[in-house]
């Protein structure tokens, strides 16, 4: 009965979607405020529905109720309560769910928040919002409906891919999700004002939070796919340029443009039409990412999805969403007004740089995740882009962004002078001049590239500083005085601090690990050691194990630094049931210095195993400065200036409206 | 009827929620110029925080704030008045039939209604009483995983296993009854059987032993004479199975189940019996059309032939009033369908089936 009321509320929340998208959009043609007036209880209602489908079909899977054609295909009974709740979404059908389910929360939000916003804008913005949810929703209910039965139920499940049974990748979904579907809002906002052919002050004031919002959720979901790349699978690395990573990268770099070009519409009413694209651009980049990891067009882990069909479907929603938004672009941006004035040299023509470079280096994965596939579509030839294409073209262009970061908040708005920026910023540029040269001093031998790239980093942290020092005027006064101006700083301006600073170190651990990684692959029987940058590892045997669901061999290695015993690591081949199928968990010893990474490979003929020993130096750093720069997002969603009121004449009105 | 119920009250709150309001209609709210202006004094103020932290120069902030003032000024001016037409009712009610019917419409084609949730714990708990033959069998099973000597257990589940057609699964279960009860004739023939049948009717090696060795133990068990010929059919000792069949059927009383399977592969051994090989197939296929009605009128021939020796095999007189109605020669079917009458008139059942098939034929 639960499962049939998720099923019946999916379908209804699909027909509601289909009303959230016709009367207001209608309402808001015509002027009438009364059918606009349904945009925001029909956003509501959705959610909700969406909420009740998507409990139900969690309850099916705790329940472990097979009689649900899509638990019997993804669970099993023996697998644990958290992969049984992670499991609703570790499917393709399920996902999809999820992805209505943040999309609708969302739309919701704009629902409930949006008093501030003129009744037109709000209707149009939720019609757009309701028209991306109806098209999921048939998405789901004509192709991956998770509440198709079966009568009778079998007895046993087939699992869900043990690969996935992992907990950093229970939440990389949603947080992926919430950023992909972050950007949607932003580009509803985009077609309402283009609808409209008028870009509403407060239109600015939005865009940028829900795109900050969005930018968050994909920063942390990119790192902790990635984290679960780099322990699970045991490779060693963190990063590997596949296209199932430049499908979520790709979003993320063009709403990092978007986040800063909303800045400028949002403070000096400027680059309106160009801000309307990149929004436009980067929801449509997280459609082509949907469409690329779903369709069964990239073999990976997270093509579920290898019917056809659904991949017709998707590519039918991207073409209507992408074509269309792009056609109303061409049409109605000339309509728009321009905005403030600015000179070259000035705060809005730095974020304008950021911008060009942003969307550059975009372009450049752009084509290194699409040639290949463009090619094999037009005459089956099978080429690869790999890692050293991305890091050249990409690093190459990042290099002058990455360089001009610190200068970018110095500068002031409208018209700047070169000279004060470089006066504030000569500390910072001497103390990375020096570590570069110690680092080079001290490795003499290593590769050329990491003074520099770990300088860069240290260059981006403490510009980042300086900037900050600079505004609380430490040093320059009472240190009383710095902290009160430190209080008194606009959150936006510190979130900007912890972000730059966060990339910095991201920047930092990028740069270590690959250029002084030690990597050994050996074959070891028990008793071999090994050292490894300064640790002793000893191969102690295996042992047979048993989980849950799975049986396999442990290996375990002892790590001796010095005569000191430090650690003991345990490196496992698991066999999952049902299927067998084969994974590795890496024996991780974690420190700031670096991490010890040890991974027990395949019995060799003369018993011995082969063994892959890695140190990967200061990799803590990158998700460190990943979670810093999400750190910064939150504490800039905090500043006081999106919360700007609604005109008071709505709130004399509203009671008398509603008598 | 629980289910229609809660559908009903989701989709009255949807068209509450969303048609009500168009319906009772708002109509005065505040325009968007005032809306705007909210933000342009927003703006001014956040100017003037820039200029006190420096971020902007005193003359460049000046300039904006001239810029926001036009701004604020511009936007007074080309505001429209609010809409406040009203005529958009048709449209909620249109939304208010649009939003139930084509959600039940969709669940109809889509759901199933009325099934109910089977949790997998529960189904485990109430096996017995839902008649849930896959939730006992998984119970059976967990419960023959920790205990593997349970004779009881295993006689239990070798015949679902076989009703289920898992015939390895069944094999399985008899070697397990042969572990523990000893060396018994019947579950010998019912391994030999489930390792046949789970191998496509062809008779493996394993399970040639365990007819011998039911042989061995009751050289009178139907089922192991039956498959013992079988092996030999399949050898090729065509004259050997026939002799051992021809035995089992001396021994085989008229109510015996596998007396029909008998008589039937006897009957495939009898000489003359329309056995089609592959030769002879593609040799059909190979022949002009006068040269394969020939080949069929000798096969059907030698059915009649057939049955004038053994008579008791209603299958094979409906072929043969089939066979000769369909390629024309009615009198002989009418007289083939008046011998068959002959033959059944004690079984009312066969003599139904025969007069319904003359019917279908047009011979009656």
């Amino acid at each position: 009965m639960i499962a049939e009321t998720g099923h019946f509320a999916l379908i209804l929340a699909l027909v509601t979607a289909l009303v959230q998208f016709a009367l207001p959009l209608y309402g808001a043609h015509r002027g009438e405020r009364a059918l606009m007036g349904a945009a925001a209880p029909a956003a509501l209602a959705q959610f909700s529905l969406i909420v009740i489908a998507f409990l139900a079909l969690m309850h099916a899977y705790v329940t472990t109720d097979f009689s649900l054609a899509n638990v019997w295909e993804n669970s099993h009974s023996a697998k644990p309560l958290l992969y049984k709740i992670s499991g609703v979404w570790g499917n393709h059908e399920g996902s999809m769910v999820l992805w209505v389910l943040i999309l609708a929360l969302f739309g919701s939000g704009v629902a409930l928040f949006g008093g501030n916003l003129p009744l037109e804008l709000k209707s149009r913005v939720l019609a757009i919002q309701g028209s991306i949810g109806a098209a999921f929703l048939l998405f789901i209910v004509a192709t991956s409906n998770p509440f198709l039965r079966l009568n009778p139920p079998p007895i046993e499940g087939n699992g869900l891919n043990p690969l996935l049974q992992d907990p950093a990748l229970a939440f990389h979904p949603p947080f992926l999700y919430a950023g992909y579907v972050g950007l949607s809002i932003s580009f509803s906002f985009a077609i309402a004002a283009l609808i409209d052919g008028k870009v509403d002050a407060a239109w600015a004031r939005w865009v940028r939070p829900w795109t900050l919002a969005a930018w968050m959720f994909l920063t942390i979901g990119i790192a902790m796919g990635s984290w679960w790349a780099y322990y699970e699978l045991g490779w060693g690395g963190f990063w590997f340029w596949d296209p199932v990573e430049n499908a979520s990268f790709m979003p993320w770099l063009v709403a990092a443009a978007l986040l800063h070009s909303a800045i400028v519409v949002e403070k000096r009413n400027a680059l309106k039409i160009w801000t309307i694209l990149l929004a436009i651009l980067a929801f449509s980049l997280s459609l082509i990412g949907t469409f690329l990891v779903r369709s069964g067009v990239l073999t990976s882990v997270h093509a579920f999805a290898v019917d056809p069909a659904r991949g017709v479907f998707i590519l039918m929603i991207l073409c209507v969403f992408i074509g269309g938004a792009l056609t109303l672009f061409a049409w109605r941006a000339p309509m728009l007004k321009a905005g403030g004035l600015f000179a070259p040299m000035s705060r809005e023509g730095g974020l304008v740089v950021n911008n060009l470079l942003l969307c550059t280096a975009c372009a450049a994965v752009f084509i290194g995740t699409l040639y290949p596939l463009a090619l094999e579509t037009i005459n089956g030839d099978k080429i690869s882009v790999g890692p050293p294409y991305f890091n050249f073209t990409f690093g190459l262009i990042m290099l002058p962004l990455l360089l001009l970061v610190p200068a970018g908040p110095l500068l002031t708005w409208k018209r700047a002078e070169a000279w004060p920026v470089i006066q504030r910023l000569w500390m910072a540029a001497l103390a990375t001049f020096a570590i570069a040269m110690v680092i080079l001093v001290a490795t003499r031998r290593g590769p050329w590239l990491a003074p520099f790239g770990i300088a860069l980093g240290f260059w981006l942290v403490l510009g980042a500083l300086a900037e900050l020092a600079e505004r609380i005027a430490l040093f320059k006064s009472s240190f009383p005085v710095s902290w009160s101006r430190l209080k008194g700083l606009p959150r936006s301006s510190l979130g900007m601090t912890f972000a730059h600073a966060g990339l910095g170190l991201a920047v930092i651990g990028i740069f270590a690990v690959t250029t002084w990684r030690e990597e050994h692959i050996v074959a070891m029987k028990p008793g071999d050691h090994l050292s490894v940058a300064g640790y002793d590892v000893t191969f102690l045997g295996e042992a047979p194990m048993t989980g849950p669901n799975y049986t396999g061999d442990a290996g375990r290695f002892r790590v001796m630094a010095g005569n000191r015993e430090v650690a003991t690591l345990a490196s496992e081949k698991r066999r999952f049931q049902p299927g067998g199928q084969e994974t590795t968990e890496v024996g991780l010893l974690q420190a700031w210095s670096g991490d010890l990474y040890a991974v027990m490979g395949d019995r060799m003929n003369d018993g011995t195993r082969a063994m892959r020993i890695y140190f990967n130096p200061l990799i803590s750093l990158i998700w460190l400065g990943t979670f810093i720069m999400f750190m910064g997002g939150v504490i800039s969603l905090t500043d006081r200036r999106f919360r700007v009121g609604a005109p008071k004449t709505a709130r004399r009105l509203q009671p008398a409206a509603a008598e | 009827m629980l289910n229609f119920l809660i559908f009903a009250v989701l989709a009255a709150g949807v068209v509450l929620g969303v048609c009500w309001p168009v319906l009772k209609g708002s109509t005065a709210g505040p325009r968007r110029a005032d809306y705007d202006e909210v933000v342009f004094r927003d703006q001014l103020a956040e100017l003037e925080r820039d200029r006190a932290r420096g971020l902007i120069a005193e003359a460049e902030a000046k300039a904006a704030r001239n810029e926001i003032a036009r701004r604020l000024i511009a936007a007074d001016r080309d505001s429209p008045a609010a809409g406040a037409r009203a005529s958009g009712r048709w449209a909620a009610v249109a939304a208010a039939a649009f939003i139930p019917i084509s959600a039940l419409a969709l669940y109809l084609a889509l759901g199933a209604p009325g099934q109910p949730d089977m949790p997998l714990r529960e189904r485990l708990a109430n096996a017995v009483a839902n008649n849930d033959v896959q939730a006992l069998m998984a119970r059976a099973e967990a419960h023959l995983a920790e205990k593997p000597d349970d004779l009881r257990g295993w006689e239990v589940v070798a015949p679902i296993y076989r009703s289920a057609e898992r015939y390895a699964d069944a094999a399985r279960a008899y070697q397990n009854i042969l572990r523990l009860k000893g060396p018994d004739a019947g579950t010998y023939a019912d391994l030999g059987e489930m390792l046949v049948i789970a191998n496509a009717g062809l008779v493996p090696k394993e399970a040639a032993q365990a007819f011998a060795e039911a042989l061995r133990l009751d050289a009178r068990s139907p089922k192991a004479r039956f498959y013992a010929g079988l092996a030999l059919k399949q050898d090729g000792k065509r004259a050997e199975a026939l002799t051992l069949w021809q035995g089992l059927l001396a021994d085989t009383g008229p109510d015996d189940s596998w007396r029909g399977v008998l008589e039937a592969q006897i009957a495939s051994l009898s000489p003359g019996a329309p056995v089609l090989s592959d030769e002879q197939v593609a040799a059909a296929q190979s022949m002009t059309g006068e040269d394969r009605e020939n080949m069929i009128r000798g096969m059907v021939d030698g059915l009649e032939e057939r049955l004038k020796s053994a008579p008791a095999d209603l299958e094979g007189w409906q072929r043969l009033i089939k066979a000769r109605a369909v390629l024309g020669e009615i009198d002989k079917a009418r007289a083939a369908y008046g011998r068959a009458r002959e033959q059944f008139k004690a079984d009312t059942a066969a003599m139904a089936a025969l007069s319904q098939a003359a019917k279908e034929l047009g011979i009656e």
